[in-house]
């Protein structure tokens, strides 16, 4: 087991030298970086001079082996417009990622879970229908509409809820709906046709055959294996979660870490872009690893393999 | 997404709002717009939003431009004086205390202007400053200010872009310190920063009484940075903020209908323009032909886009300038919607439609303006092909010689001066797209003198050459539409800048 975990923390790292890498060159050769900075109202001269300020005279490979020291070394780099060091500013705006993406994803799991073991209990029954109903609004419907919808009703109409920012639990309501419905139809969707198969298998007949409580049959035999398939997309979108969201975030003027990114790539940020880029990847390789971890826990076949 | 955003707006502003909240009795004023204020100092900014507040609500210039006739007025120094074309001495009003108790001497205005001129202290816009030498002290209350080479508007930069900054204020570590070290003579006292999303001033009870700003009406101002129009819109509307600007046009009407809000749509200094690229390109330009560039200028009927698409607050202009600017005029070659007239003259130069001309414009402005554009000169056969870009990668289009048509906006960093704007333009820069040697001498020689008979003489030149050869259409002046809480005494001025130290709650 151990082995398997060192295997795939190892190929974690390349993943995210890998992402860097493309990373840097695409900010770097998408815009000209020292035209960014300088800004809407800049002139020739003021270009010229933020290039050499910021060394973008400099080729792009000894600028990327001279960032990549430095972060070796944990040093992350000041960022261009908040003249800052970027694990600052990347430190402050992870909470408020962190409390939405967290709260978003158990709300989805909240829902997602008992809605799909409902509908996979009661396959094509108007329960079923209701369910996947729900499922194809959620999906079919863009996350800032649903946003706006729900600000026209609960801050506009009926003065429920603030509109924008994230300074107290009240400013997570809304984002945090509105993110996990973006997440609920794939994972109910998932659990339903897991429910669905596993209900169907010999041991679930030879379990009911035992004559144990249908309650019993459902959570502790069908359940383990039909969330087995749950598990690495619910990581996956754990992982688009604590990213940020851009969209969110963006809509409701949260400092979060989905907006930072938005900030800084409008702004040719580099260092903060790197930074945010870099903690992404770093978290997705850490959850695919769980994910993969609990997999194996969950069926032992994976890590015998 | 936008068309979606759209019709979402109207249905935000046709339920029923609650009442706004008496922000009036907390007597505080509380804003909202796009941009992040990215650092809490006047001079690591790169929004206008930071600017305004840092630059005039904590800080003060030493000179007060009046907003409403562009008059210089003594603000910290109480007079100045042209010692010869560039040297600048002013005399300092004796009074005046930053928020920490310290008065304001000599030291503080030569540090900030030797600060702000050092090019290795890299503050944002070279430009703003890189005409300053440096500056030093007569006496405790008198500084000279020296100036590399003669430079005109120098007191519109001065009355309006340099707040003056306690000494020492940026540090060893060349960073202003927000804890407790954001000091200034202004009229509100920093309280708050939170980066890229608040800020928060209150009211500054030792300010000096016969400032021409004004004593502070309201105890406590804070911003908030809302990206998303919609939800400024909401914020607005379920009074969680009594201020927002640049509404979009369409947003603007319904919201008017609403009782206990005010809209109003504002004319600007900045110019909307067409370029022209008078450079040979690889396959060719048609538009070295100046019957295409006329037939273009014929082809758009610039006053139906203003009142159908750009909205309220918006001139069709024919200058290329702002009218109140100096060095600006108006009595120039007019050329008004005539496509027959437009298709005479491209048929007269050989056009056959074969050439798709590229013409690009700024991705941050209504794409409805430039897509109205090329309607009208695909009217008379002219096709374009249009792409929105970010600035930066427009101005490389344009820099790279690979567009012909370029729609852009000015806003002249709000300088009542033609040389913010021209000079930016048509001095030979990689931004310059006619390359005329003789305007850019004439440009350059109005910026090395302060005989104003003299400038005024150039630009003259200057102003006609660019509109009797047709290297600039004008389009028309931007609006800025603003929207806010009825009982709010605000009052809009054409440099976009939104002077909440005049701003009070009416009784």
């Amino acid at each position: 087991m151990l082995a398997y975990v060192l295997k795939r923390l190892g190929l974690g790292i390349l993943v995210m030298l890998a992402v860097s890498t493309i990373v840097f060159t695409l900010t770097n050769v998408a815009a000209d970086p020292a035209r960014t900075i300088a800004g809407e109202g800049a002139t020739a001269a003021d270009v010229e001079a933020a290039r050499i300020a910021y060394g973008f005279d400099r080729p792009i490979p000894v600028r990327y082996a001279e960032w990549l020291a430095n972060v070796a070394q944990g040093d992350l780099g000041t960022s261009y417009r908040q003249r800052r060091p970027v694990a600052d500013v990347v430190a402050e705006r992870l909470p408020v990622t962190l409390a939405l993406g967290l709260a978003a994803f158990a709300l989805a799991l909240a829902l997602s879970l008992p809605l799909g073991l409902l509908a996979g209990l009661r396959e094509n029954t108007w329960v079923d229908r209701l369910a996947l109903v729900f499922a194809l609004v959620g999906q079919a419907m863009p996350t800032f509409w649903f946003a706006l919808l729900g600000m026209v009703i609960f801050v506009v109409k009926l003065g429920w809820l603030p509109a924008s920012g994230s300074d107290t639990w009240r400013h997570f309501v809304l984002p945090s709906v509105v993110l996990a419905y973006y997440a609920t139809p794939t994972l109910m969707r998932l659990t339903r046709a897991g429910v669905i198969e596993v209900m169907k298998s010999d041991y679930i007949r030879t379990a009911r055959a035992k004559g144990l409580r249908p309650g019993k049959v459902v959570l502790k035999h069908a359940m383990r294996n039909a969330i087995l398939p749950l598990v690495s997309v619910a990581a996956v979108q754990l992982g688009f979660m604590l990213g940020g969201s851009i969209v969110v975030e963006t809509i409701f003027a949260m400092r979060g870490l989905g907006y930072l990114a938005w900030e800084s790539i409008t702004f040719s940020d580099l260092p903060v872009i790197q930074a945010v880029v870099l903690l992404i990847a770093g978290i997705y390789v850490l959850l695919t690893l769980g994910a993969d971890i609990l997999n194996a826990w969950l069926d032992p076949r994976l890590r015998m393999g | 997404m936008k068309l979606l955003g759209k019709v979402l707006s109207v249905a935000l502003l046709s339920v029923s709002a609650t009442a706004a909240l008496a922000q009036q009795e907390a007597n505080k004023l509380r804003w909202a717009s796009t941009q992040a204020i990215t650092a809490p100092d006047p001079y690591y900014n790169f929004h206008r939003e930071a600017m305004l507040l840092n630059g005039q609500l904590v800080w003060d210039t030493l000179v007060y431009r009046n907003p409403n006739d562009g008059t210089y007025e003594p603000l910290l120094a109480t007079e100045w004086e042209w010692k010869d074309d560039t040297t600048l001495q002013f005399k300092l009003r004796q009074d005046v205390k930053f928020h920490d108790g310290k008065p304001l001497t000599s030291a503080d205005v030569v540090y900030t202007y030797n600060y702000i001129a050092n090019p290795d202290n890299k503050i944002n816009v070279q430009s703003n400053v890189n005409w300053i030498d440096r500056a030093e002290a007569q006496d405790d209350y008198t500084v000279t200010l020296h100036l590399k080479a003669p430079f005109p508007p120098a007191l519109e930069y001065i009355s309006t872009l340099h707040a003056i900054l306690p000494e020492g204020f940026y540090g060893e570590a060349q960073a202003a310190n927000v804890d407790g070290g954001l000091i200034g003579t202004g009229p509100y006292v920093f309280a708050e920063f939170v980066p890229g999303s608040s800020m928060k001033v209150t009211k500054f009870d030792g300010y000096f009484a016969d400032s021409p700003k004004g004593l502070p009406k309201l105890d406590e101002i804070e911003f908030r940075t809302i990206p998303e129009a919609s939800t400024q819109l909401a914020e607005l509307m379920s009074g969680g903020v009594d201020w927002i600007w640049y509404v979009p046009s369409d947003q603007a009407a319904p919201l008017a209908n609403r009782d206990g809000l005010v809209v109003d749509p504002a004319e600007t200094m900045r110019i909307t323009f067409l370029s022209y690229n008078m450079r040979e390109m690889e396959g060719g330009n048609p538009l070295t032909d100046k019957r295409v560039r006329e037939a273009i200028a014929y082809a758009i009927d610039r006053e139906t886009i203003v009142s159908r698409i750009v909205g309220a607050g918006s001139t069709a202009i024919d200058a290329p300038c702002f009218r109140t600017q100096f060095g600006c005029r108006d009595d120039l070659t007019k050329r008004g919607y005539d496509p027959e007239k437009a298709k005479a003259l491209l048929a007269e130069a050989g056009w056959d439609g074969s050439v798709t001309l590229s013409l690009v414009g700024n991705a941050i402005r209504d794409r409805a303006w430039i897509e109205a554009v090329a309607g009208y000169l695909a009217a008379v056969g002219i096709n374009t092909d249009v792409q929105l870009l970010q600035w930066a990668a427009l101005q490389e289009r344009v820099a790279g010689n690979t567009v012909h048509l370029s729609m852009a906006d000015w806003g002249s960093y709000g300088v009542n001066d033609v040389s913010a704007l021209l000079n930016n333009f048509f001095t030979l820069t990689p931004d310059d797209m006619a390359r005329d040697q003789e305007l850019s001498d004439a440009l350059i020689a109005a910026t090395k003198t302060v005989d104003q008979d003299a400038r005024k003489k150039s630009y003259d030149f200057a102003v006609s050459r660019i509109v009797d050869e047709l290297y600039w259409q004008p389009m028309w002046t931007n609006p800025a539409t603003y929207a806010y809480d009825a009982d709010l005494a605000f009052t809009p001025f054409p440099d976009e800048n939104p002077r909440f130290f005049l701003v009070g709650w009416n009784d």
